[in-house]
């Protein structure tokens, strides 16, 4: 169970999110949707305590994380696995070095640490790509290694930072049926920050809007999108006002 | 408060601040030994190994020029075969660590900054802190633990390649009796010269991995960020190492004054 309380966040005199409230069920798979640059990605740092919260409180199975420091949230992360925007692999290290960085902490043969990453590749639709480099992969590939880093040690939350962004809507549809495919087969709590809305209403159970600093609305996804609300509406139809699109 | 957080000076010592609370938990880390074996052995490989030719180099022209600029002096006074005593005891204690620590600053200072930069504005190293990993743990104290050993190391070898050429530049070039210059230069130097150059490296090696690491984990953002990082990185352990020197100088010749060595 994730949820934040009045969480408020600003970066020197520019506030990012003024009291936002969130809560996601175990099990949920929740859409946070919004305009870019709207703080949807501030907020998900905040789920996994790498940003902390000026005020308000962020809980995750009910303990409180906003003011751990960092030693003592390494055993929150513990439950997490994060996919990042830009995949984030670490460059000086092949395919299997990346996916088999989650293992380092338990006690397995190296015998053991090579199957589990071939299944983990597997699942994600790489096989045999273990001795690559990141520099190698394309933009589709590289977020399927970034999921295949946060799901080998089997974590109970996996969050997503736009996961679609960037790539063509052929490999979007993929990492989309992926995130499905982890979430029923590892029975996680899946929470994905994203703007495009075809892949809310796939891989959400449940759609947050994050707008004016806020949580503006949420619901089902056949909620959000049957919303007759002038700015949900505005966001789902992708109608720019003429002053915004001036340049 | 807020007027002091605001000027250059606030800033200066809202960063003093930060660094020391790095260097506290890097040396916790590191005295702890939260970082795997095989991390430590390839920054000392990185650190160590990979800077041999530069101090070599370094070490070796130094000694040389030295023996030269001594003997040039020392010859109007007929005190020839005095040059390598000063050579060694200047090795040892002074320009071995300095000039190796300021090579080692330029070469694996600017690396460092570099590689943890360029970590930070690709957002592998909250990628580390996802997986669990403290990057304190993961990247600053193997390389502090990695600099603390390579440095004394290189200091060593840098005194005796500037002693070795002095000597080769004094005897066949110069043309100083070897047996006087030998006997001057085991006369002169002492174990505490070897010793004070040993523990100065070991502080440089120290400043010059946690700056390094400091500057790329607080760099700005993108390629203008990282770049400005290496360079900080470089000027500011370089001027450490200088300003420090003088006050290890003081401290630890009165030390060795005071225990008779």
């Amino acid at each position: 169970m994730i949820e934040t309380r009045n969480l408020k966040k600003s970066f020197g005199t520019q506030p990012i999110l003024e009291g936002v409230d969130l809560f996601i069920e175990t099990g949920e798979s929740a859409a946070i949707i919004g305009r870019s640059g709207g703080g949807k990605s501030v907020l998900l740092k905040h789920l996994i305590g790498l940003l902390h919260p000026d005020s308000g409180e962020v809980l995750v199975d009910g303990e409180s994380i906003g003011r751990m420091n960092e030693r003592q949230l390494l055993r929150i992360r513990k439950k997490f696995g994060m996919v990042f925007q830009g995949a984030a692999l670490f460059d000086s290290m092949s395919v299997a070095e990346n996916v088999a960085f989650g293992l380092r902490h338990e006690t397995l043969t190296s015998g053991e640490i090579a199957r589990r990453v071939a299944a983990t590749l597997e699942m994600v639709d790489l096989p045999g790509t273990q001795k690559k480099n990141p520099a190698e992969l394309s933009g589709g590939m590289r977020k399927r290694v970034g999921l295949a880093r946060a799901i080998i040690y089997e974590p109970q939350i996996i969050l997503y930072d736009e996961p679609t962004t960037g790539l063509d809507p052929i490999v979007s549809d993929s990492i989309d049926k992926l995130i499905i495919r982890v979430r029923d087969q590892l029975k996680v709590t899946s929470v994905v920050v994203t703007h495009d809305m075809r892949s809310a209403s796939r891989v959400g159970t449940h759609v947050f809007m994050l707008h004016a600093k806020k949580m503006y609305a949420h619901g089902t996804p056949e909620e959000i999108f049957a919303s007759k609300d002038p700015i949900v509406r505005q966001f789902i139809d992708g109608v720019a006002d003429l002053k915004e699109t001036q340049f | 408060m807020n007027f002091l957080g605001r000027t250059w000076i606030g800033e200066w010592l809202a960063g003093l601040g930060r660094i020391a609370v790095l260097s506290r938990d890097a040396i916790a880390s590191s005295l702890t030994f939260k970082f795997s074996r095989r991390d430590l052995l390839y920054q000392i490989y990185f650190i160590g190994i990979k800077s041999q030719s530069v101090v070599i180099i370094t070490g070796a022209f130094t000694g040389m020029v030295l023996a030269a600029q001594t003997y040039f002096q020392f010859h109007k006074i007929k005190m020839d075969t005095a040059t390598l005593a000063v050579v060694s005891v200047s090795m040892c204690s002074e320009l071995g660590p300095v000039l190796t620590a300021l090579m080692v600053a330029g070469r694996v200072g600017a690396a460092i900054a570099a590689e943890l930069g360029t970590m930070r504005v690709t957002e592998q190293i909250d990628a580390l802190r996802t997986l669990a990993t403290h990057p304190i743990d993961y990247l600053v104290a193997p390389r502090l633990m990695a600099s603390n050993i390579a440095l004394p190391l290189l200091a060593i070898e840098s005194m005796a390649v500037g002693i070795g050429a002095s000597y080769l530049v004094g005897v066949f070039l110069l043309g100083i009796d070897p047996a006087y210059s030998w006997y001057n230069l085991l006369k002169y130097s002492h174990d505490s010269d070897v010793m004070i150059g040993l523990i100065k490296s070991i502080v440089y090696g120290g400043i010059i991995a946690l700056i390094g690491c400091y500057k790329g984990l607080t760099c700005g953002v993108g390629a203008q960020g990282v770049g400005k990082a290496t360079t900080e990185a470089v000027v500011y352990a370089s001027i450490t190492i200088l300003i420090t020197n003088f006050f290890l100088t003081m401290a630890l010749e009165q030390l060795a004054v005071m225990l008779g060595v």
